[in-house]
C-alpha cells in the first residue's frame, strides 16, 4: 500500500521530471552471411563483426590434452573440469597503446598468454600484422612485434588443398621487454572439410587448417617451432584451436599445450 | 474397410425406420382417422365452405394455428398432418405429393367433404397442386404460401439422399441437426426465432419415424410430372410469397404466377419463408379476402355499397374466375410491397418523424462496441446489426440494411388519396391495408407501428384495427366504409388481430465470440435445406478505425536492463512522452454463388494500422513541407472459399483463427485489436449429434520457393521442411441469437469445445528466414538442415450463459519438442529443446440493465530463464539476469521454454501487458470490473467502465529485479456508442509498477496512458 501512494505522488512528479532512461545501446549487428556449406570460406564468410563475441572452453595453462585432429571427423567435444572459459572478439585498436605502430591494422584478437594478435583482413586474405602485449606495462615487460610485411595467415578463399608459406621479418621487435629482431616463418596447410565436434555442437563441414610457425632470431637464442590446428567455419570464424608443444615433430600431433574451443550457451 | 462402411450404413438405414401406428404422446384432444392404414390426425374449426390447409416439409398442422381463428369464422378449416408429419403416422410406403393428395382426398371423403379450397405451404403446396390435378372438380381455387414445386428448387442435399444408403446417412446424421440456425433461415426477421418455436420443431424431429419420414418425402421431390398436368389449370390461384424468402424465393413465386393462367402473386415485403407469422396480417387477410368468394353473406357481412360487394356475393362464391373487382384487391395487396422508390430509407423514416420510430426495429441492436466489440468476421454479418453481438452465424445484412417497410395508404378513413404504387384510387385498397400514417397518428397509432404494419401489425390493438377496418369514419358501427369500399368482415379481421403472433423482442446480450471452426459450419450448412438461388449475392462489412494514443513514461524510469535495453521505447529527445495514431480501414466481403452454398470470403484492409502521419509525399523535400500522404498498401489478410456438401462444410485457403476466449488463437476481430491470427486450411465442419466437428488440415509454413518456368506461381523447393498438421476440434456452441433467446426463456446455456493441434516439421532452411544484412536469395541442399519438430496443442473452452450471467473460461496445453535447435547450416545442436506450457483464463460478468460487473482472471505459465521471453528475437543471445525480454533457452544449461504467451489481441490492460510486455507471459493477473451506462444520447449510450488489475509474475527470475510484484493497473473508459455504427471511446489507463521492475540503483515509476478511440462500421 505505500508503495501505490508513493506511486501514486510520484506519478505527478514524474510529469515534470527528465526521463531517467537513457537510449538503448545499439543492437549488435546482423549477421552479413549464412553459411552456404560449400566447402569453401570466402571474404564475405569471414566477416569481422566488432562487438560479435562467442565464448570458448580453454584449457589452462600447463594442462596438457589428448586430441585427435586427423581424419575427417574431429571429436573435440569432451567436457573438462578445469577448462575455463574465455570470450573473444575483434576488438578495434584504435584505442589501444600499440595502434600507433599498427597503421594498416584493423582489429585485434586475444591470442592468450595477455597477447593481442593484431590483424587486417582485405579480399586476399587475412593478415597478421603482428603480435602486442595487451597492456603497455606489463609485469613481464611488454610486447610488441611488427612484421615489416604482414604474414598471411589465411587465403581467400580458404579451401581444401590450399598451402601457402610466408615470412615475417621482424626488425624492431620487443618481447617480453627485451629486443628482439628475426623472423617468423609461417606454413599453412588447408587439409579439407570434415566435422567438428565441440560439446553439444557439431559443424559441417569446418575446413581444418595445420600451422607451423618458425621463429628464427637473427642470433643468440635457438630456432623454435610450434604447431597449431584451427578449425573454420563459415560465417563463424574459429571453432577450436590446439597448439601443439614446443618443437612438435608430428603435424597431426595428439598433445595439445593449449586447446580452445566453442563453448555453447556459457557464459564466463 | 469395405464391410466397414457397409455396416455403418446399415447401421445408419436402421436408424431412419419407419412408425406405423399411431404414436405415442399425442394430445388427449387430438382428432384422429384412419385412412388406409395411415393414422391421420386433423384439426377442424368453423363451419362452412371447406378449406384445407396442408403444411409444409417438417411441418404440422399445428404451424397453421396462426390463420385458422380467421378463417374459421366462415369457413370449415381442416388441417392435416400429412402422412409422416405431426402426429401422423410414419408407415412404409409412397411418400410423394401425389400420395399425399391422394390420402388427403380420403380423409375429406371420411369427414364429407365435397369440394374444398386447398391453401398449402413450402413443399406442401406441391401436394395442395396434387389434389388440384387429381380431383380438379373438387377444388374450388388454391392459395400457396412460398410453394416449393419445382424440381429447381430441390436443394443437392436431397438429390444427395435420394441415393440408397446416402440418404439413410445424410439424414440420420443431420436432419435433426442445429435446428436453431436453421430456423433462422426462414425468418427475415430472425427476432421471431422464439425458443419455443425451436422447442416446438425439435419436439417434432424427435418423434418416431421422423426421419425415415423425412427421408421418404424427400426421395419424391420430383414435380416435373405435377406441372405438366397443371398445364391450363383453371382454378383461381393465390400466391402469398416473403420477399425476402431464402428457403424458396421468391423468384419461384414469380415464375409460378406465369406458369399458372389464373393466378396471382402478392409480395409480402420483409417477410421470409413463414408469411403465417412474420407477415401474419397481411396474408391471412389477402387469404381471407381469396376464399371469402366461396362463402355466403354472413349477418355481420358490410353492406356491399360498391361493385366491389361482388366479393363478397353468393353468385362469385361459385365462380371459378375472379372478378375484375377481386383482382383489384389482389392487386391492392400486392402493392403492399411499393416499388423500391417508395421505401423510405429507416434513418430518413426515423428523423421524419422527429422520434423513436423505427427504434423498435433496431431495438436489439445492442451496443457492440461496449465491451470487446466486433468487427465481424467475414461470417458474421449480421452480428452487429441485428443481435448487437459478434456472432459469425448471422446470414446477411438485409435487415439492418433493407428498407422499412411500405407506410400502407397515407390517408385517414374517407379520404381518398391516389396510390403510391399504381395511382389507382385509394378506393381500390381495402380499408384494412388503408392504415394512414397521418391518420393513425391522429388516432394515437405511433409511427413505428404504421411503419411496421407491413410485416409486424401486432402494435395495432384490435380496437384500432376494427375501426380501421371499419372504416371508423362511416358511423355505422362496421357496417360501412365512408368512401363507400369494400371491407373484410370485422369478425375476421379481429380473429385476424387476436391471432396474431407476438414477435418477442430480442435481448440486448453481448456475447464474446466464440469458436472460428464453428463459424465455418454453422453459416451454410442451414442452406441446406433451402432451395438453390438464381443469382449470387454479394454482402459487404466493415469498419473504419482511428486510435490516437498517447503513453507516459512506459520506459518506467528504470533505466536500461542488463541487455542495455529499456523495457520500452525511450523519446529520442529524452522526454517522457510517447504518442501511437493509426487508422484502419477494414471491409469483409463475402461472395456467393448461385444455387445453394458456394461463397468466397475475404476480409482486405485498405489502411493496416498506418501511422497517421506515416508515409508523407516528400516530393517537396522534407517532411515540413509534405503535401500528405503517399499511397498506400491494400492488405489481404483473409481470402477463402466454402462449400456445402451434403456432408458439412468445406473450407479452403486462408481464413481466419479462433478459439474461445481468444487466447490462445485469435482472430483478431475486436474493436481494439491490432493482429489477429489467419490460418492457411483446408477445414471440413460437420455439425454432428449437437455438436461441430471440425477436422483441419494447417500449413503453417512452407518454403522457400523458386517460380515456375512461366513464373506463373510459387514451386516450393524442399516438401520436408514444411511446418504442418492437423487440428480437430469438437464444438458445442449456440449462435448468440439462440444464446440470448434462451436467456429470455430462463435457460442456462452451456457450450463447450475442445481441440487437438499436432504439428511438425521435419526439416528446415533457416537461411530463407534467418535475419541478415543480405537476404539469401538462392538455395542449395546444404541450406537444409535438420529440425526434428514436433508439438501437441490441446485446449477447452467453457461457457456458461443465463440471463443477466456469462461464465467463460478457457485452457490450453502447449507441448513442444524440437530435436535440432540449431538455426546456423552447418551447425547441429546435439540436446533437444522441449516445451511446456499452460494457459488459463476465465471471465464472470454479471449484467442487468443497469450496468455489469464482472472479473476477469489468467495464469500463463513461466519460464525460469530471464527475461519474459514474449517476444525473443532470431538470433538474440540468451539473456542474463536482470534482462527483461529475450529467449528462455540457453542449450545446454537451459533447454527448455515453458512460458505460455496469450493471444495479444486477448486484451487485460492498457499498459503492463499490452504495451510494455506486449502480451501475458509468465503472469498471474486478477482484472475485477465495472460497467454503467450512464445515459442514453439519441440512439447511443454513453458508458463508463473502470477495471483493476493486479498481476506477478511467475517466475521472479523472469523480471528485471527478481522480484514477482509487477504491479496495479487502473483502467477507466468513458465510452458513446450508437446503434447506427459509431462508436468514440476515450480510455485513460495508470499502472502503478510493482518491484519487478526496480532496477538497482532506480526505482520504476508509474506510467499511464490516453486512447482516444473513433470507430465507424458498416
Amino acid at each position: 500500500m505505500v508503495r501505490v501512494l508513493k506511486s501514486l505522488a510520484l506519478l505527478l512528479l514524474a510529469a515534470c521530471g527528465v526521463n531517467q532512461t537513457p537510449q538503448p545501446e545499439l543492437a549488435p549487428e546482423l549477421p552479413s552471411c549464412v553459411p552456404n556449406r560449400d566447402g569453401m570460406i570466402t571474404e564475405d564468410e569471414l566477416p569481422i563483426a566488432f562487438g560479435a563475441t562467442a565464448t570458448y572452453y580453454a584449457s589452462p595453462a600447463g594442462v596438457m590434452r589428448t586430441i585427435a585432429t586427423g581424419g575427417t571427423a574431429w571429436d573435440l567435444s569432451d567436457e573438462y573440469a578445469d577448462d575455463v572459459v574465455i570470450t573473444l572478439g575483434p576488438t578495434k585498436i584504435k584505442d589501444q597503446w600499440y595502434a600507433a605502430s599498427f597503421a594498416s591494422a584493423q582489429f585485434a584478437v586475444d591470442a592468450g598468454s595477455g597477447l593481442d594478435g593484431v590483424y587486417h583482413q582485405d579480399p586476399q586474405g587475412l593478415w597478421l600484422d603482428g603480435t602486442a602485449s595487451r597492456d603497455e606495462a606489463p609485469a613481464g615487460g611488454k610486447t610488441l612485434i611488427r612484421y615489416a610485411q604482414p604474414l598471411p595467415v589465411l587465403r581467400f578463399p580458404i579451401e581444401g588443398g590450399d598451402a601457402f608459406e610466408a615470412t615475417g621479418t621482424i626488425t624492431d621487435g620487443i618481447v617480453n621487454g627485451l629486443p628482439f629482431i628475426g623472423s617468423d616463418a609461417i606454413t599453412v596447410e588447408v587439409t579439407g572439410d570434415g566435422r567438428v565436434d565441440v560439446p553439444y555442437v557439431r559443424f559441417s563441414p569446418a575446413l581444418r587448417v595445420r600451422t607451423l610457425v618458425t621463429r628464427t632470431p637473427s642470433t643468440g637464442t635457438p630456432v623454435v617451432t610450434r604447431r597449431n590446428v584451427i578449425f573454420l567455419f563459415e560465417c563463424f570464424g574459429e571453432i577450436a584451436r590446439a597448439e601443439s608443444r614446443t618443437d612438435e615433430p608430428n603435424a597431426e600431433f595428439t598433445t595439445a599445450a593449449y586447446l580452445r574451443r566453442f563453448a555453447l550457451g556459457v557464459t564466463p | 474397410m469395405r464391410r466397414l462402411a457397409a455396416a455403418f450404413i446399415a447401421c445408419l438405414a436402421g436408424c431412419a425406420t419407419f412408425h406405423a401406428g399411431k404414436l405415442p404422446g399425442a394430445p388427449a384432444d387430438a382428432t384422429f382417422v384412419d385412412v388406409d392404414g395411415v393414422s391421420v390426425r386433423y384439426r377442424e374449426a368453423g363451419t362452412g365452405p371447406v378449406v384445407v390447409l396442408i403444411h409444409g416439409y417438417g411441418a404440422s398442422a399445428d404451424h397453421w394455428a396462426p390463420v385458422i381463428p380467421a378463417l374459421a369464422v366462415h369457413h370449415r378449416v381442416i388441417a392435416v398432418d400429412l402422412k409422416g408429419f405431426g402426429w401422423t403416422s410414419r408407415p412404409d410406403g409412397d411418400y410423394s405429393p401425389a400420395a399425399q393428395a391422394q390420402l388427403v382426398w380420403r380423409v375429406l371423403d371420411r369427414l364429407g367433404v365435397g369440394d374444398a379450397a386447398i391453401v398449402g405451404h413450402s413443399w406442401g403446396s406441391s401436394v395442395a397442386l396434387s389434389m388440384a390435378v387429381a380431383n380438379p372438380a373438387r377444388v374450388r381455387r388454391v392459395a400457396l404460401y412460398s410453394a416449393y414445386v419445382y424440381d429447381e428448387q430441390v436443394p443437392s442435399f436431397f438429390r444427395w439422399a435420394e441415393k440408397p444408403g446416402i440418404g439413410e446417412a445424410l439424414f440420420t446424421l443431420f436432419y435433426r441437426q442445429r435446428i436453431e440456425d436453421r430456423a433462422p433461415l426462414a425468418y427475415y426477421d430472425e427476432r421471431w426465432v422464439t425458443q419455443e418455436r425451436v422447442e416446438r420443431v425439435e419436439a417434432e424431429m424427435d418423434r418416431e419415424g421422423v426421419v425415415a419420414a423425412a427421408l421418404a418425402v424427400a426421395r419424391k421431390h420430383q414435380f416435373a410430372d405435377l406441372h405438366a398436368k397443371l398445364k391450363g389449370f383453371p382454378r383461381p390461384v393465390l400466391l402469398l410469397w416473403g420477399e425476402n424468402d431464402e428457403v424458396t424465393p421468391i423468384q419461384f413465386g414469380e415464375r409460378l404466377a406465369n406458369e399458372l393462367p389464373n393466378a396471382r402473386l402478392v409480395r409480402l415485403p420483409r417477410c421470409g419463408h413463414i408469411p403465417m407469422v412474420e407477415a401474419h396480417n397481411p396474408s391471412t387477410r389477402a387469404l381471407a379476402i381469396f376464399l371469402a368468394v366461396d362463402r355466403a353473406p354472413s349477418p355481420s357481412d358490410p353492406a356491399p355499397a360498391s361493385p366491389s360487394a361482388l366479393l363478397w356475393s353468393p353468385a362469385s362464391s361459385t365462380s371459378l374466375a375472379r372478378s375484375p373487382r377481386e383482382l383489384d384487391m389482389i392487386d391492392s395487396i400486392d402493392h403492399v410491397a411499393p416499388p423500391p422508390e417508395a421505401f423510405a430509407p429507416s434513418r430518413e423514416l426515423d428523423t421524419e418523424k422527429g422520434r423513436e420510430g423505427s427504434r423498435d426495429f433496431l431495438k436489439p441492436v445492442a451496443f457492440f462496441m461496449r465491451d470487446r466489440g466486433a468487427l465481424p468476421h467475414p461470417s458474421d454479418r449480421l452480428d452487429h446489426t441485428v443481435r448487437g453481438t459478434r456472432s459469425f452465424w448471422s446470414r446477411s445484412d438485409r435487415k439492418i440494411s433493407a428498407p422499412l417497410p411500405p407506410l400502407l395508404r397515407v390517408e385517414s378513413p374517407g379520404e381518398s388519396q391516389p396510390s403510391r404504387s399504381d395511382n389507382k384510387t385509394s378506393s381500390s385498397i381495402p380499408p384494412f391495408l388503408r392504415v394512414a400514417s397521418l391518420g393513425t397518428r391522429e388516432r394515437g397509432i405511433d409511427d413505428e407501428r404504421v411503419a411496421s404494419l407491413g410485416t409486424r401489425a401486432r402494435g395495432i390493438d384490435n380496437e384500432r384495427v376494427a375501426s380501421l377496418a371499419g372504416g371508423g369514419g362511416g358511423g355505422d358501427g362496421g357496417g360501412g366504409t365512408g368512401g363507400g369500399e369494400p371491407t373484410l368482415d370485422p369478425a375476421v379481421e379481429a380473429a385476424i388481430i387476436a391471432s396474431e403472433p407476438k414477435r418477442p423482442e430480442a435481448s440486448e446480450w453481448e456475447l464474446p465470440v466464440g469458436a472460428d471452426l464453428a463459424a465455418l459450419g454453422a453459416e451454410l450448412t442451414p442452406r441446406r435445406y433451402a432451395a438453390p438461388r438464381e443469382k449470387g449475392g454479394a454482402t459487404i462489412h466493415g469498419s473504419f478505425r482511428l486510435r490516437e494514443q498517447g503513453l507516459f513514461n512506459l520506459d518506467l524510469d528504470r533505466g536500461l536492463d542488463s541487455r542495455g535495453q529499456p523495457v520500452y521505447p525511450v523519446p529520442l529527445g529524452g522526454g517522457q512522452m510517447l504518442e501511437a495514431a493509426d487508422l484502419r480501414a477494414r471491409t469483409d466481403i463475402a461472395l456467393y454463388a448461385p444455387g445453394v452454398g458456394v461463397a468466397v470470403k475475404a476480409r482486405i484492409d485498405w489502411l493496416d494500422n498506418v501511422a497517421l502521419g506515416g508515409q508523407p509525399d516528400l516530393a517537396n523535400g522534407s517532411p515540413a513541407t509534405s503535401p500528405g500522404q503517399q499511397p498506400s498498401y491494400v492488405v489481404v489478410k483473409r481470402a477463402w472459399g466454402e462449400v456445402l456438401t451434403p456432408f458439412g462444410v468445406l473450407a479452403a485457403g486462408r481464413m481466419g483463427a479462433h478459439f474461445g476466449l481468444g487466447m490462445t488463437a485469435n482472430g483478431g476481430d475486436c474493436d481494439d485489436c491490432d493482429k489477429g491470427d489467419a490460418a492457411d486450411r483446408i477445414a471440413f465442419v460437420s455439425p454432428i449429434a449437437g455438436h461441430f466437428v471440425a477436422l483441419a488440415w494447417d500449413v503453417a509454413a512452407r518454403g522457400p520457393f523458386t517460380q515456375s518456368r512461366d513464373g506463373g506461381h510459387p514451386v516450393a523447393l524442399e516438401t520436408t521442411d514444411g511446418a504442418s498438421g492437423l487440428t480437430f476440434a469438437l464444438l458445442k456452441m449456440h449462435s448468440p441469437a439462440a444464446l440470448a433467446r434462451r436467456a429470455d426463456a430462463g435457460y442456462t446455456s452451456v457450450e463447450y469445445g475442445a481441440y487437438v493441434a499436432v504439428r511438425s516439421q521435419d526439416k528446415d532452411v533457416p537461411a530463407s528466414y534467418l535475419p541478415t544484412a543480405a537476404p539469401v536469395q538462392t538455395f542449395t541442399s546444404n541450406d537444409l538442415v535438420a529440425r526434428g519438430f514436433s508439438a501437441v496443442t490441446a485446449g477447452g473452452w467453457l461457457r456458461i450463459t443465463r440471463s443477466g450471467l456469462r461464465f467463460e473460461a478457457e485452457v490450453a496445453h502447449a507441448r513442444a519438442d524440437i530435436e535440432q535447435p540449431s538455426l546456423i547450416p552447418g551447425t547441429e545442436i546435439t540436446l533437444p529443446v522441449s516445451s511446456r506450457q499452460l494457459g488459463v483464463a476465465g471471465e464472470l460478468e454479471l449484467r442487468n440493465a443497469w450496468g455489469a460487473l464482472g472479473v476477469k482472471a489468467g495464469f500463463a505459465s513461466g519460464d525460469d530463464a530471464p527475461g519474459f521471453g514474449a517476444f525473443p528475437t532470431i538470433g538474440e543471445a540468451a539473456p542474463v539476469a536482470g534482462a527483461f525480454d529475450g529467449p528462455q533457452a540457453n542449450v545446454p544449461r537451459d533447454r527448455t521454454v515453458d512460458n505460455f504467451r496469450f493471444h495479444p489481441d486477448y486484451r487485460i490492460d492498457q499498459i503492463l501487458f499490452r504495451e510494455i510486455i506486449g502480451t501475458v507471459t509468465d503472469a498471474i493477473y486478477v482484472r475485477p470490473s465495472a460497467s454503467a451506462t450512464v445515459m442514453k444520447v439519441g440512439k447511443g449510450r454513453l458508458e463508463a467502465s473502470a477495471a483493476l488489475i493486479a498481476s506477478w509474475a511467475v517466475e521472479k527470475t523472469s523480471t528485471p529485479s527478481g522480484e514477482s510484484g509487477l504491479g496495479f493497473e487502473i483502467d477507466p473508459e468513458l465510452r458513446y456508442a450508437t446503434r447506427e455504427g459509431f462508436a468514440a471511446a476515450i480510455t485513460p489507463a495508470i499502472f502503478l509498477p510493482g518491484p519487478a521492475f526496480d532496477n538497482t540503483m532506480l526505482e520504476a515509476k508509474p506510467a499511464y496512458a490516453v486512447r482516444a478511440r473513433l470507430w465507424f462500421v458498416f
